[in-house]
């Protein structure tokens, strides 16, 4: 599958799900690719790991039953809207979704929904962003803990480095919880490279545009570590494509 | 005067108050405004407010309640909860003054006199330092940015003005308490505060007690204006009856190398909204921000803090802590902006909510909106129950239930506490021991 070829805005179709070393221990490990993303859902009880190599843009929806779970990676490397929905519909589901934003251009936004909707469910959101140009990115998401989604837990975090003076990025993480007994965390929180850490590694010979990409790269490992290293590749050359031109 | 809002009511108002010409076009341009400008369209609902219901101007006599037999029960049983002696009690309850206070105020008046400090009501501060007062009235908030500052702006009546002198820093907070003039408790409160440069002062305002008033609304505009090297530090309590919608709208300027500080306790009113903000205009500016709410019964306290970063080397904190029980709603909204040009910025911003229970609700809705790469800005939010380890923990010491929640509890204010002058920080303690009485579900 040749994703270059495709127009992110018309590519919704092509998710590609991967068999890692820790999928392969679940019960019902999935492996599909050309797939609507609404029909990638796990059934009760069955664990899914899904990584997108580029989110496309739109709208997209994940109904987590009881006691299963989704563990969701992807990148979003396009100046358009994209939508997530997750609703965690039964006993017990769990999402875990670390997505990373790379983009130099326009005024892309991301809004994740996390919605609680039975007891003891949990999720986890990180959204990693690295801006650069002139683009305005805004970052979303709402998390809503109902009042029957009693022993849940959220979080929702966003963590954006900006590469360069025109880049601009706006956070916005919400939460709105009815009921006392959950747990629910949600953060923001953008910058740049840090000065110290740059010299550190320049007064250790490397020179300060590799200091650079070392450090973009290990921003965005929390994200990047869940691809596989054909995907991973591919993501730190975009990467490097993005720190070369700030 | 009669219920309503016209133009003959604003311009009633202004003759009552024998105002120059400015001021009555003042009045009238918010009037047309607040006519135009829509309700507002996020937060709590306030369809129930009926503007043409209410009484625009209260005379001090109108106001007052004509005995203590009126008072509601509920605010007389707190009153006794905190412990608050009878003269206050009569006096927050708007049934008499408070004159016991009188010999202390006019001596500390003296010593501010002396000095050179403004601290006056604020129509007294219009007719008595007009140039002055008209160089900064209506600057940091201007009437066209919403229904309620429009409002404020057609019939403001109460409120204070404050003056503090270059380099004179007033060791004793300024107490809106301790000044005697009737109209502290208007509904439509306007109060300007100027530090000059290198000075500092701490305005206090409000209590813990509750404030029974017979009035729906109370929406105030405070302006505060921090010249080069100034400290202001603005401290409310409030604790409006369960009868007031509370939409209230305050901003520091804050110029070079100056510091501003934003301390908002609120704990009645039906409705609360109220978003202080700070605006760092000249570099090296600080801004700091504790916001504390406590819904209850019913209550929706909107609350937050606004801080807008538009020069280099600024630097913010916000702090935000809500306690929701018994059906309350607590909610957090709050803006941290960084302008282009503002960079090595430093902001941090700490939002926790604490649910008692599983009918109330917790809200969180903040923006960073960063426009400038060289920051380092965080923001942070929880939502948690009381910890049932710690909880155990502290019952294990033998204390009861209610007693180590209430000491939870506590802790979990303290930033606000602590940020007190001490006879407050006793009030409110005993405030939150007393709602913990059959508060935990």
């Amino acid at each position: 599958m040749d994703k270059k070829t495709l127009d992110p805005m018309l590519a919704h179709t092509l998710i590609q799900s991967v068999a890692t070393a820790s999928v392969e221990k679940i019960s019902s490990p999935f492996v599909v690719s050309r797939l609507h993303s609404n029909h990638i859902e796990p059934h009760s009880g069955e664990n899914k790991t899904i990584t997108i190599e580029d989110l496309p843009a739109g709208h997209h929806r994940w109904d987590i039953p009881e006691s299963a779970s989704l563990t969701l990676t992807f990148l979003l490397n396009h100046p358009h809207s994209v939508t997530i929905d997750l609703y965690l519909t039964g006993p017990h589901a769990h999402v875990d979704v670390a997505g990373l934003v790379l983009t130099d251009t326009g005024t892309p936004t991301l809004t994740i929904n996390q919605y609680h909707l039975a007891p003891d469910t949990t999720s986890k959101v990180l959204i990693k962003g690295i801006l650069a140009g002139a683009t305005r990115a805004q970052l979303r998401g709402l998390v809503t803990i109902t009042d029957a989604a009693i022993r849940s837990t959220a979080s929702h975090y966003h963590k954006v480095l900006l590469l360069d003076p025109s880049a601009r990025c706006t956070a916005i993480p919400s939460f709105a919880v009815h009921h006392h007994q959950v747990r629910c965390n949600h953060g923001a929180a953008v910058g740049k490279l840090a000065i110290d850490q740059l010299a550190y590694l320049q007064s250790r010979g490397i020179p300060e545009p590799h200091a650079r990409h070392l450090m973009t790269l290990g921003f965005a490992q929390e994200v990047t570590e869940r691809a596989t290293p054909e995907q991973q590749a591919i993501w730190h050359e975009k990467i490097a494509l993005l720190t070369k031109g700030a | 005067m009669n219920r309503g809002l016209t133009r003959d009511v604003v311009i009633a108002i202004s003759e009552t108050k024998q105002e120059p010409a400015w001021m009555m076009e003042f009045r009238l341009q918010g009037l047309e405004l607040f006519e135009k400008l829509p309700m507002p369209t996020f937060g709590p609902d306030l369809s129930e407010l009926k503007f043409d219901d209410l009484l625009y101007y209260l005379n001090p006599v109108d106001r007052a309640v004509s005995s203590w037999d009126q008072v509601p029960s509920e605010i007389k049983t707190t009153f006794e909860q905190l412990g608050v002696p009878q003269a206050e009690r009569q006096y927050l309850a708007g049934v008499g003054a408070q004159y016991e206070s009188e010999i202390v105020y006019k001596r500390l008046h003296e010593q501010w006199a002396s000095k050179g400090v403004v601290f006056a009501d604020i129509s007294d501060g219009l007719k008595d330092y007009p140039e002055l007062f008209r160089r900064y009235f209506g600057t940091v908030i201007q009437s066209s940015e919403h229904k309620f500052s429009a409002l404020n702006s057609a019939v403001w009546s109460g409120g204070s003005f404050v003056y503090v002198p270059p380099g004179v820093h007033v060791d004793m907070p300024l107490q809106a308490y301790f000044r005697m003039n009737t109209d502290r408790l208007g509904q439509f409160e306007r109060t300007l505060i100027i530090a000059d440069e290198g000075a500092s002062v701490h305005y206090v305002e409000g209590c813990s007690a509750p404030v029974y008033s017979a009035a729906s609304l109370h929406s105030a505009v405070v302006e505060v204006v921090a010249l080069a090297n100034a400290t202001v530090r603005y401290t409310t309590i409030q604790n409006w009856a369960p009868n007031v919608y509370n939409l209230v709208t305050k901003r520091a300027i804050a110029m070079r190398n100056a510091t501003v500080a934003w301390v908002d306790g609120n704990f009645g009113s039906k409705v609360t909204m109220k978003y202080p903000g700070i605006v760092l205009k000249e570099p090296g500016a600080k801004a700091e921000i504790i916001s504390i709410a406590r819904a209850h019964e019913g209550q929706i306290q909107d609350a937050g803090g606004k801080v807008i970063h538009l020069a280099p080397h600024t630097s913010s904190t916000i702090i935000s802590k809500s306690i929701s029980a018994r059906t309350g709603s607590a909610i957090y909204r709050g803006l941290l902006k960084v302008a282009p040009g503002a960079h090595d910025v430093v902001s941090r911003v700490r939002c926790d909510a604490l649910m008692l229970d599983s009918t109330c609700h917790a809200d969180a809705y903040p923006t960073v909106d960063i426009a400038n790469e060289s920051v380092d800005v965080g923001h942070e939010a929880s939502v948690n129950c009381l910890d049932e380890v710690q909880l155990f923990y502290v019952m294990s010491r033998g204390l009861s239930a209610t007693a180590a929640q209430t000491m939870i509890v506590t802790g979990f204010i303290a930033p606000l506490v602590d940020a007190l002058p001490m006879e407050y920080a006793v009030e409110i303690n005993r405030l939150i021991a007393a709602e913990m009485e059959g508060s935990i579900g």
